[in-house]
């Protein structure tokens, strides 16, 4: 019986999803902040682990290769295609994980997406608010970027920060204090990644194992 | 006292002028895309000073901050928050004057009047609550609306991120506020002392996130402030955000 209710549903959630998916930048982004705050809300109210839908989705509508390459800077040129692998792994492990703890923060809020304006030919930033009760809004723009018949997002700006050139920051100051070595940036990252694979065990250690969210 | 001021105000133009011409580079960045690369010829000394920070908000700041969020009931957090700003009123004014911004003057004008009178003194923001949210204004901003560069970045010890220019901005800023004239004058200036620090205390207890997740999430924490330091000084100036130029890698010819 339900599963009579639920199947057309869920085919039409995913027509809908799918027809949504490429219209314009700025409904691009409003379906992901969407999407975001459903996950949230799943994980909150359902005790649900959504974190391969975020995985997912982050993998998905973030160009996460092209962030790789750019915050790595020039290094890129030097390094083997071993190193490169390595990096860009790491870096998508990176990514995820961030992205994951940090949307954490946002549940139960308002997303809205205000204006956009085109930066190129293929690259548009588009302007979002997160709307907090009691709290003043959040400011965060988006480069969205045209790619295979879709759009991927290549740069978040939070109150004029650019989660991208700050990375890239960091890269480069590590990279600079060894002497351009990008192994060494491959050490530090895979270093970090343990810390936070511990630090998550660590988190949940005392809680009962959460059911998956399947992922729309 | 006025004159003191004055000369205050020279030496430090005199020399952030020089240092705009000595480091020209820094000054002007295009629009929409940021140098990644944060002026700081003595990193060694900023890190070092910047772990110390690091220590004194593990060990006391975050602590007493984090006491400071869990107990007071927010309405009592707010009315420090509110009232600390409003007491920054006349040297928003002045800056939004300084900058040319009419607009920004008129804000902070009516903020200031209608919070002193129907925000009983200032420990309710009831501008905000009509639509005149609060907007921040320091004379490290204003020099850069005039185009002084930022200069070597620097770490100052317990405040933290900040370049030479900013700093010269603290500096003016605290000689010439009239708030501590008038708390001077009137024998309060070791209330507006306590004013002051539970107004710090508020304001790191509301950063509070960002900063567990900047620690939990940075790959370099020093490098990671300093990037956001120099962006979000950078937006403030230039009233817009800052985006990355990043290319387009599947064009590239292999």
């Amino acid at each position: 019986m339900i599963r009579r209710i639920l199947l057309p549903c869920l085919l039409a959630c995913a027509i809908s999803v799918a027809a949504h998916a490429a219209e314009t930048p700025s409904a691009f982004v409003q379906g992901l902040g969407n999407h975001v705050l459903s996950l949230l809300d799943r994980q909150k109210t359902a005790g649900e682990d959504a974190s391969t839908c975020f995985h997912k989705l982050l993998v998905t509508d973030f160009d996460i290769p092209t962030i790789g390459r750019f915050v790595i800077g020039t290094a890129w040129r030097g390094a083997t295609p071993e190193e490169r692998k390595a990096y860009m792994d790491l870096f998508e492990n990176l990514v995820v994980d961030v992205y994951n703890d940090r949307f954490q923060d946002y549940s139960s809020e308002g997303f809205e997406v205000i204006g956009e304006m085109p930066e190129n030919a293929k690259d548009t930033r588009v302007r979002s608010r997160i709307v907090r009760p009691g709290k003043p809004p959040v400011n965060v723009e988006w480069r969205v970027r045209a790619k295979d018949g879709g759009f991927r997002i290549v740069d978040v700006s939070v109150e004029g920060v650019s989660m991208t050139l700050t990375q890239r920051s960091e890269f480069a100051s590590i990279l600079d204090r060894n002497g351009g070595r990008v192994q060494a940036l491959v050490d530090r990252l895979a270093e970090d990644r343990v810390k936070r694979d511990a630090a998550k065990v660590e988190a949940h250690k005392d809680q009962p194992p959460r059911p998956e969210t399947a992922c729309p | 006292m006025m004159l003191r001021v004055r000369l205050y105000f020279l030496a430090m133009l005199a020399m952030l002028l020089a240092q705009g011409l000595v480091a020209p580079a820094v000054a002007a960045q295009p629009s929409g895309d940021i140098s990644v690369k944060v002026y700081d010829p003595i990193e060694p000394v900023n890190r070092f000073i910047f772990g110390f920070n690091d220590i004194l908000d593990r060990i006391l700041i975050g602590p007493v901050a984090r006491a400071y969020h869990a107990v007071l009931p927010e309405f009592m957090q707010n009315v420090v928050r509110d009232f600390t700003r409003n007491l920054k009123s006349p040297l928003i004014m002045a800056n939004e004057a300084l900058q040319g911004d009419g607009d920004g003057f008129g804000r902070a004008f009516g903020r200031m009047m209608m919070n002193t009178t129907v925000g009983l003194g200032g420990l309710i923001d009831v501008a905000g609550m009509h639509g005149i949210p609060y907007e921040s204004e320091d004379f490290g901003q204003t020099l850069g609306v005039w185009g002084v560069g930022a200069g070597p970045y620097l770490v100052l010890p317990v405040l933290g991120p900040s370049n030479l220019r900013d700093t010269a901005g603290l500096v003016v800023d605290a000689v010439a506020d009239p708030v501590s004239e008038v708390a001077d004058a009137t024998q309060r200036d070791e209330d507006l002392q306590w004013v002051r620090i539970f107004g710090a205390i508020d304001s790191r207890a509301r950063s509070e996130n960002v900063i567990s997740d900047l620690r939990r999430n940075s790959v370099d924490y020093y490098a990671s402030m300093r990037s956001i330091y120099f962006q979000s000084r950078n937006a403030a100036i230039k009233d817009g955000a800052g985006t990355a130029n990043i290319p387009d890698y599947d064009e590239e010819t292999p």
